[in-house]
């Protein structure tokens, strides 16, 4: 028993020594029976199991929606609607787990009381999905819903179970690839966050997005990279090596059958037979990874990463943050508006602000700030120059002894200013400090914090970490 | 008369094959080129002597007692006229290979379409079913059909699929499917599916029936898995109608499939059928399945049940069509094309009042 015993009918593989049990940071997290090796693959899932618009029983039904919903609202549709079939849904017992764990206090259900916690954090500036916004995709969901009441199990879901499901879907949604797009993974949503991770979901993201394989012949496909013809011109160079064995049996694959579909899937395979099939390296674009990146101690918890994210996304997606998390920042948005004025440079400030934002509109990247961004979700979001020039503010990315970072944007208007770029964080600093609702010292606010719970210690955490970059910065900088 | 190359689209030429004009068979060829390049195929159509008939594998290839009985008559000419889908030629389904995925709901009119498809595939069948008796070869039903099929001015839809080369598939004993028509005489005991598809119009229609060959009736186990095999899939049409859930389907096949001691082939399934000889939906008929699709009306797919005395495990003969039950034992199956309608389903290859291989009573266990 590892606890992962309700996954076998999904055939999910447990391929490390790893368990389920009861986690520090509270409900459960996957442990390490024993030392466990950097490059080990611990789990593997295949594709077919995970459930994403094109899993879904309904799938012929939700894809008529495809270009008017968003994925994650798809998504949302999806799990409601196998929800609704009960244990004739093959993802029941996944959504037991989902729904029987600890929800996501997210911090857009936290009272505008508790909200002023937060006053003046990077969550005041960034723009945090409101309930309006999720009335407004339920609004729009609401005839798809409709429609699948052709299903006599399905109901329609009130706002309430909507927004519930919606808050699971975006805390335990992965980016597949290309085909499925955000799903969800049986198993992979199991390990608790952290920006030291150990291990990586892995999944080849570039395949056909009609029918989701690596090499197919559907004409409408998009997979051109170089990168996938690599992949193709390696797998030609695999099949010929073993013609001589399997040569009869490729061909036997290939074609289809006359009376009859061959269904490639479930289509049984001997263990004694000759058929590839079976090889792991041939079909490795047909199942996700957890891959460790560093090793893992006997016994110790194994951590995932949701994203390279700041507290402020954690906690809008999550509803946690993490003390001195590696990718938090601050951000002088609002302190760069006062600033201006003080110094009298508005106007540069507003001509560099509108230049940032002709260049975004070009790159049409996502931003850092952007926190409604659902497409982040595994994929390195490593501020790219594009992202940071646009951002102003400091970044952690290092360890707790190195100095913090200036973004490229905050070097190049400290330029613009013809000012020192140290005397600007000074006084960008000092606007930010005074503000925050908790006063005490970062170091002082976290050891408060441990003695907190919940919101008011999650609360409590962000500030922390904010002001820890701050007085790093100037501590070590200045 | 088009060139006999199985490849090949050209109009046939002057060239006749040597050894099939000293049998009296006409094979025309086009060029020198096109005759060598279908060499090793052709050759299998030749007798290896006079009148004599062969085995082409070998003895390893075989799970049960039926074999491969060779020469494979020369491919049946379509009438002129008779309108051919895109595989016809070249034997690739480019319209298949190519299309979007996704599940069609069918207009009005190719619904009509299909429905007058499906009556004359009927009408086939039921001339195949009634020829069925012990010594007919298999070749001699696929000649059958193929000339029900032209006087109807219908394509047999197997022929030159993937290049499959003939007009029907007859599946004899633990022939799960696509067994080829041959020289084999079915014998008492025996029982036989026959496949037959028929393209008319731009659109298809697909059934299969199982017929019980002499005797083969009298045997309990035989009556047990043919009757059962019909009420899995008499079962699982019940449960079609707008709403209904295509992954369910297998569940209902395999609890009767249960009910009467059957296991149920998992590597082929039912599938959408139309403007395309296989589309989707997938249909498997195993339980616990992972199908997608909901049931709309307008929508048009077959259900076709392979069910088994023993292993529901399958491989496959050296002519790469032929699927037959790992340990030898009988498979059986049945096949209809169904219409999702408003209230239900319309079966549309129902059997009519004349039709033969009707239900019989399973003998009860004493």
């Amino acid at each position: 028993m590892n606890g992962f015993d309700e996954l076998k009918s999904l055939d999910v593989e447990i391929l490390g020594d790893i368990q389920l049990r009861e986690s520090k940071l509270g409900g459960t997290g996957v442990f390490a029976n024993k030392h466990l090796n950097e490059g080990d693959v611990i789990m593997r899932i295949p594709k077919e199991s995970v459930l994403s618009p094109k899993t879904c029983a309904a799938a012929n039904i939700i894809s008529e929606f495809q270009s008017k919903l968003e994925p994650q609202d798809l998504l949302v549709a999806c799990y409601l609607f196998e929800k609704s079939q009960g244990s004739e849904s093959p993802w029941h017992q996944f959504i037991d787990i989902a729904e029987n764990a600890t929800q996501p206090d997210v911090f857009l259900l936290w009272t505008p009381e508790e909200q002023k916690m937060l006053k003046n954090t990077n969550l005041d500036v960034w723009q945090v999905p409101q309930l309006e916004k999720f009335q407004e995709t339920y609004n729009e969901t609401l005839p798809l819903f409709e429609k699948l009441t052709i299903v006599p199990s399905f109901n329609i879901p009130t706002f309430d179970e909507y927004l519930r499901t919606s808050l699971i879907i975006s805390s335990r949604a992965f980016d597949v690839d290309n085909y499925h797009k955000i799903a969800l993974v049986p198993g992979a949503c199991f390990f608790n966050h952290s920006d030291r991770e150990h291990v990586h979901f892995e999944a080849t993201g570039d395949v056909c997005e009609i029918c989701g394989e690596i090499e197919c012949d559907c004409i409408y496909s998009d997979s051109e990279d170089e990168e996938i013809e690599e992949i193709i011109s390696d797998m030609e160079f695999e099949e010929d090596e073993d013609e001589e064995e399997e040569g009869d049996d490729e061909q036997l694959n290939e074609e289809n059958d006359v009376a009859s579909v061959v269904d490639m899937d479930d289509a049984d395979v001997d263990n004694d037979s000759s058929c590839d099939e079976c090889d792991d390296d041939d079909d490795g674009d047909r199942y996700c990874e957890l891959r460790l990146i560093s090793p893992v101690s006997k016994g110790s918890e194994i951590f995932n990463t949701y994203g390279q994210d700041p507290n402020g996304v954690l906690l809008n997606r999550y509803g946690f943050a993490i003390w001195n998390n590696k990718h938090d920042v601050v951000d002088f948005d609002k302190e760069t508006f006062t600033l201006a004025q003080q110094f009298d440079k508005v106007k540069e400030l507003e001509e560099w602000l509108q230049a940032q934002e002709d260049i975004a509109d070009t790159m049409d990247q996502d931003s850092v700030k952007e926190l409604d961004d659902s497409d982040s979700e595994f994929e390195n979001d490593q501020s790219g120059d594009s992202d940071e020039i646009a951002f102003l503010g400091l970044i952690n990315d290092n360890n707790d002894t190195e100095i913090p970072r200036a973004s490229a944007g905050l070097i190049e208007l400290a330029d613009r200013f013809q000012v020192d770029l140290n005397v600007l964080i000074q006084a960008l600093a000092d606007l930010r400090l005074k503000k925050y609702y908790f006063t005490e010292d970062s170091k002082e606010l976290y050891a408060k914090s441990k003695k907190e719970v919940g919101r008011k210690q999650a609360a409590m955490v962000v500030v922390a970490s904010e002001k820890n970059i701050i007085e790093r910065y100037i501590k070590l900088a200045i | 008369m088009s060139c006999s190359g199985q490849d090949c689209a050209n109009e046939a030429g002057t060239l006749k094959c040597p050894t099939c004009l000293k049998f009296g068979i006409d094979s025309v060829y086009c060029s020198q080129t096109c005759f060598k390049r279908n060499w090793s195929k052709h050759k299998s159509v030749h007798p290896q002597e006079s009148g004599k008939v062969y085995d082409p594998f070998p003895a390893l290839v075989y799970t049960g007692s039926v074999r491969a009985v060779y020469p494979l008559s020369p491919r049946r000419l379509v009438k002129a006229g008779i309108v051919c889908p895109d595989y016809a030629e070249d034997g690739e389904p480019t319209e298949e290979i190519e299309a979007k995925s996704g599940i069609e709901i069918c207009d009005a009119e190719t619904i009509e379409k299909i429905r007058n498809t499906s009556r004359l595939a009927r009408e086939v069948i039921d001339i195949a079913g009634r020829a069925v008796k012990p010594g007919i070869t298999t070749d001699e039903i696929d000649r059958i059909v193929h000339e029900a099929c032209m006087e109807r001015g219908a394509y047999p839809s197997p022929l030159n699929y993937y290049f499959f080369p003939k007009s029907v598939c007859t599946s004899v004993n633990e022939v799960i499917c696509h067994g080829i028509p041959d020289q084999r005489p079915l014998e008492d005991g025996d029982i036989v599916n026959i496949d037959v598809t028929l393209y008319k119009d731009g659109v298809h229609s697909d059934m299969n029936h199982t017929y019980y060959v002499g005797s083969a009736s009298k045997n309990p186990d035989v009556v047990r898995l043919v009757e059962g095999t019909r009420r899995s899939l008499d079962a699982a049409i019940a449960l079609v109608k707008p709403g209904c859930l295509i992954r369910s389907l297998g569940n209902e096949i395999e609890r009767v499939a249960k009910e009467y001691n059957l296991s149920v082939v998992r590597s082929y399934t039912g599938h959408g059928v139309g403007k395309l000889f296989h589309s989707d939906p997938n249909v498997p008929h195993y339980a616990n399945n992972k199908a997608v699709g909901v049931c709309q009306p307008g929508m048009v797919f077959t259900i076709e049940p392979m069910l088994c005395l023993g292993t529901y495990r399958d491989s496959r003969w050296p002519d790469n069509w032929t699927a037959v039950t790992k340990d030898g034992k009988y498979s059986a199956q049945f096949e209809h094309t169904l219409l999702v309608t408003e209230t239900g389903v319309e079966v549309l290859t129902r059997r009519n009042k004349r039709s033969p291989g009707g239900p019989i009573d399973i003998p009860k266990k004493k």
